[in-house]
């Protein structure tokens, strides 16, 4: 009977949606995951050198085993972010007559043949080969992969259930992020020697093979959580309807004086509130700024500012692009009615310029505690708010008329390539590239002072042309209106 | 109110509209039936400008709609779920369609109150957003939403598929009290409904003009009955 079922959802993978979508894309996402899975092959087969080279006075086999802890709490947070466990795709089975743990056993199992279990895998063998096994015997090599693999096994089953069992907002991830980095921070100041305890355990397998019923206890005991949550609310009635009752917004007043404009605004705000995709997106957007940090030491350095300005705006355009890459796509499920209503295209696309505006202030605000660092961040900050009001906002606006791929935004974000396409790329691009492009032109016509102020007074022009401007995106928008409409229409 | 000629629709070699001529005077109920396929949706998406013709060209008030946008001040409706945004509440929805018509909150509200009996307390002050709602919830809030801002042409695409007993029998009469000077098009599958509120029918199959039946409503039923099981021979089209 499992096999059945396996055999259904091998085709379901193979008739899914997924392998429509652009071929460049697949190309590239196979491409990532053969190179990820060849790095952790290749630092696999070098690490008896790399651990003897950089913890010369201990055994590989000890340092090895202390970092597990470290990789057993990132892989936890991987699984959280980027895994995808089956969870709805038995409600077509609950009807028929099979038993119901048999289902659930079936999606237990089927979770462990992802490709994130095979990593720790990959990673350990070669080492296994080289310097388990040589010193310790066939038996204990058998049984240090076992306990490895159980390892994952558990992170496996622990992921299953809590993202089964609670909607996982970005802030609760970000919330498991700083715990989980509190308790990596305990363990480095060794006031919590949690490393120390998993080598000791692991060499202590080395020791006694037998030991190894331990990790798979451990690993059988997690088996039993997503278990008994599946148990005990696999119901069609508690998969639908966990939501509780949603207040109708009343509007946020200030949003009202922008006219149409600003209940466009006002929608985008609610659509961002509402949907799990563009949140999680933006949230991660908010991480990216504090990417300029990292750049401050070429300020004290002295030498190149274009790089800290690079930086600046790549952070700070990050918003604007992140969103702004689905701009019309987020609308695509309702995308005909705004084009068979009164819509006003102009305050359509201005309330979505308002938008980007919220975003660059708020990004601004931010990057600005960047001069309390050194006050020379302040003339580059300010550049990139410029360069992003006058310049980018502009280009992601006009090229997001051609992102004709449906996004349904109420999605998890990670791993998700929904509306993802080449146009996403050449979308992207322009966006971050064109000033770059500006900036390093003028930078070696003008030098760095005056390129940048060059830069930032490019950018006012764009500002003040924005009726203009705007007038041509609105053209571009009526253009593109029916392959659009046509191409949202396509919805699976 | 709405004049084509010469429209059709292909999609590569199928052809999925066809029409020579077509009037739609003001204040004419109008129902089209046909099997699925026959070009109903299609030609209500090229009244609304969501599809661009093969040839020809849609009127609306002597204006055609892919130059101006001046139809959609006046036009309202409803073809599928793609004219509703899932993320809002039906109060939120409503509001934000009125605000497109010029109308406020209170004005929403008060125009609201002559749905209070189709809506079977369902929909206002439910507490769920639209995407969470029943297909035949999602049709009345697309329905009532077709008819803000006071509109002079009405569109709605199948408006008793999905609905309860009850509530068909209540949208029959809704329709029924629109005002006189309001032009109506509706399709549906359901030959009882649509003939009881609509004055003229036409037949369309295969995205042709086979039947246009005016101003006969006690012999349409029949008419649309026979042709429908099987009897297509009987007459060419008029």
């Amino acid at each position: 009977m499992i096999r059945s079922l396996l055999l259904q959802s091998w085709q379901a993978q193979l008739r899914s949606p997924f392998w429509e979508r652009g071929l460049v894309v697949n190309i590239l996402l196979g491409l990532l995951a053969l190179y990820l899975l060849a790095n952790f092959l290749f630092a696999g087969y070098f690490l008896d050198v790399i651990l003897a080279s950089s913890v010369p006075d201990e055994h590989p086999i000890a340092v090895l085993s202390g970092i597990f802890f470290f990789t057993w709490i990132a892989g936890l947070l991987f699984r959280f972010l980027m895994q995808s466990f089956p969870v709805i795709d038995i409600q077509p089975y609950l009807l028929l007559p099979i038993k119901r743990s048999k289902l659930f056993h079936y999606l237990l199992f089927r979770s462990v043949f992802n490709v994130i279990n095979l990593f720790p895998l990959v990673f350990i063998l070669p080492f296994t080969f080289k310097v388990v096994a040589t010193e310790y015997g066939a038996l204990a090599q058998l049984a240090w992969i076992v306990s490895v693999m159980c390892l994952a096994l558990f992170n496996n089953f622990v992921g299953f259930y809590l993202k089964r069992q609670f909607n996982i907002s970005p802030f609760a991830i970000l919330g498991a992020f700083v715990v989980l980095a509190g308790i990596v921070y305990l363990d480095t100041q060794e006031w919590l020697p949690l490393s120390g305890a998993f080598a000791n355990a692991f060499m202590a397998i080395l020791g006694n093979p037998v030991l190894v019923f331990i990790p798979i206890a451990i690993a059988a005991l997690a088996y039993q959580l997503p278990l008994r949550a599946l148990r005990s609310n696999a119901y069609l009635d508690s998969v639908e309807a966990r939501q509780g009752r949603v207040e109708s917004n009343e509007g946020i007043a200030a949003l009202r004086r922008l006219g149409m404009a600003g209940q466009f605004v006002q929608m985008e705000l609610l659509q961002i509130a509402r949907n799990k995709r563009p949140k999680t997106m933006l949230l991660m957007a908010v991480l990216i700024l504090f990417y300029p940090f990292f750049s401050l030491e070429y300020l004290e350095n002295g030498e190149s500012f274009s790089m800290v300005f690079l930086f600046t705006l790549m952070a700070t355009t990050f918003p604007m692009a992140t969103y702004g890459q689905f701009l019309i796509a987020w609308e695509s499920s309702f995308f005909n009615m705004l084009m068979a209503r009164r819509v006003p295209l102009m305050e359509y696309m201005k309330g979505k310029y308002y938008l980007f505006t919220l975003f660059n202030v708020a990004a601004f605000c931010v990057c600005l505690l960047y001069g309390l660092a050194d006050i020379r961040m302040i003339p580059i900050v300010v550049v990139s708010f410029l360069v992003n009001m006058g310049i980018t906002a502009y280009i992601i606006l006009y090229l997001s008329t051609y992102n004709a791929r449906p996004v349904n935004p109420e999605k998890s974000a990670f791993m998700n390539w929904e509306g993802v396409g080449a146009s996403q790329f050449l979308l992207v691009l322009p966006a971050f590239f064109l000033p770059v492009v500006i900036h390093l032109l003028l930078q070696w016509i003008l030098g760095w002072q005056w390129g940048l102020a060059v830069l930032g007074m490019i950018s006012i022009v764009g500002i003040l042309l924005h009726r203009p401007i705007m007038q041509a995106v609105v053209r571009q928008l009526s253009r593109r209106k029916y392959d659009l409409i046509d191409a949202y229409k396509q919805e699976g | 109110m709405i004049h084509l000629e010469q429209l059709s629709k292909k999609y590569g070699s199928k052809v999925a509209l066809d029409i020579e001529q077509l009037d739609i005077p003001a204040g004419e109920r109008f129902g089209l039936v046909g099997n699925n396929g026959a070009g109903k949706t299609t030609l209500f998406s090229l009244l609304l400008d969501l599809i661009r013709p093969t040839t020809g060209t849609v009127w609306s008030k002597e204006t055609a709609v892919s130059d101006s946008d001046a139809w959609k001040g006046y036009t309202g409706a409803f073809i599928d779920e793609s004219f509703l945004i899932g993320y809002l509440t039906p109060e939120e929805y409503f509001n934000f369609v009125g605000q497109l018509y010029g109308m406020n909150p209170p004005d929403v509200k008060l125009f609201l109150e002559r749905f209070a009996d189709f809506f079977n307390g369902e929909i206002l002050d439910s507490g769920k957003y639209i995407r969470n709602m029943s297909k035949g919830n999602k049709k009345k809030i697309g329905i009532a939403a077709a008819l803000l801002g006071s509109p002079e042409l009405v569109i709605l695409d199948e408006p008793f598929a999905n609905l309860d007993p009850s509530s068909q029998i209540r949208l029959k009469n809704l329709i029924r009290e629109l005002p006189p000077e309001l032009t109506v098009l509706i399709s549906s599958h359901d030959l009882a409904h649509v003939t009881e509120v609509c004055q003229r029918i036409v037949l369309l199959e295969d995205g042709k003009v086979i039947r246009d039946i005016k101003d006969a409503p006690e012999r349409t039923l029949e008419e649309l009955e026979a042709y429908f099981s099987g009897e297509k021979t009987t007459e060419a089209g008029s």
